[in-house]
């Protein structure tokens, strides 16, 4: 799904980028004494998670296109942590208002939902791997992406739009809602395959 | 994108990826929707191959196509289908004229 050479390309700078960031950030928070543990531990797996990609590549257990997606995934993941971390530094040299930084997040996340909705359909099962029909398997991803990209539209339309104390409420039912039918879709299937 | 806007510019490979959007089809059964040669089937389904929208994977001996939209792509699709460049479903089939 994130398979992608050019995410796969920027993802030890995205990695020292959000390294970077997390220790201005941690600098900034101590001399605040805030707690700014969750991000920094995040921030942290990701050079963690590089070890294992490089010892297993030197070992020779890692094709060229899991190391790939290994990457790109290593880039997203480095893209959605950069996002609330360069806000945050951004806030605290009140560079932007308090209620900013989290529709910015939130749209951020949206565009991901978005993004990884969109891909959806694009990946396809081998044809002998199958546990369903193709036809299935092939409505049920269309329908999956399609749910997925409403879903994060919503989300990011209602951080956008709504006043905040108003978003925390509304963003997660809408963002939920289309998550819901698209398990309930599956459900169904799965349901209708046991009987047949 | 350029390719994927060349690929939906054509009505033959609209019309094959709204066949595909129901079921996934050998090259044989698509073939019979078209009364066209095969060589240009063939140069279609290359073109919406080279487009990536769709996958071509071998079974036995037939070639099983299957749809490889993203949800913009569909999206894309449905809009060349609204604003009437789409080819009418009682009239697509067998009913295309073309030559190499």
């Amino acid at each position: 799904m994130t398979n992608s050479k050019t995410l796969s390309a920027l993802a030890p700078w995205i990695t020292f980028g959000v390294v970077v960031l997390s220790m201005w950030k941690w600098l900034l928070d101590s001399q605040l004494g805030a707690n700014s543990f969750n991000l920094g531990f995040l921030a942290g797996f990701l050079p963690i998670v590089w070890i294992g990609i490089v010892i297993k590549k030197r070992q020779g257990r890692l094709s060229t296109t899991a190391h790939q997606m290994l990457t790109s995934s290593i880039s997203l993941a480095g893209l959605m942590l950069t996002a609330p971390l360069v806000f945050t530094i951004a806030q605290s040299y009140h560079l932007i208002n308090n209620g900013i930084p989290m529709r910015l997040n939130a749209l951020f996340f949206g565009a991901f939902i978005i993004i990884i909705g969109n891909a959806i359909p694009k990946v396809l099962v081998p044809l002998g791997a199958k546990q369903c029909s193709s036809a299935t398997e092939q409505s049920l991803k269309r329908f999956g992406g399609w749910m997925f990209v409403i879903a994060g539209f919503g989300y990011a339309f209602i951080w956008l739009v709504l006043p905040v104390p108003m978003a925390k409420d509304w963003a997660l039912p809408i963002l939920a809602l289309p998550i819901m039918l698209l398990i309930a879709r599956t459900f169904m299937v799965r349901l209708r395959h046991s009987q047949t | 994108m350029n390719k994927v806007f060349k690929a939906l510019s054509d009505p033959t490979r609209r019309r094959v990826l709204q066949l595909l959007r129901d079921k996934p089809m050998s090259a044989g059964e698509l073939a019979e929707h078209f009364s066209v040669s095969k060589p240009t089937m063939s140069a279609h389904f290359a073109v919406l191959r080279e487009a990536d929208l769709v996958d071509a994977s071998k079974k036995g001996k037939s070639i099983i196509y299957r749809l490889k939209l993203s949800v913009l792509e569909d999206a894309l699709l449905a809009f060349t289908g609204a604003i009437g460049l789409e080819l009418k479903p009682d009239t697509a089939p067998n009913t295309e004229k073309e030559t190499l």
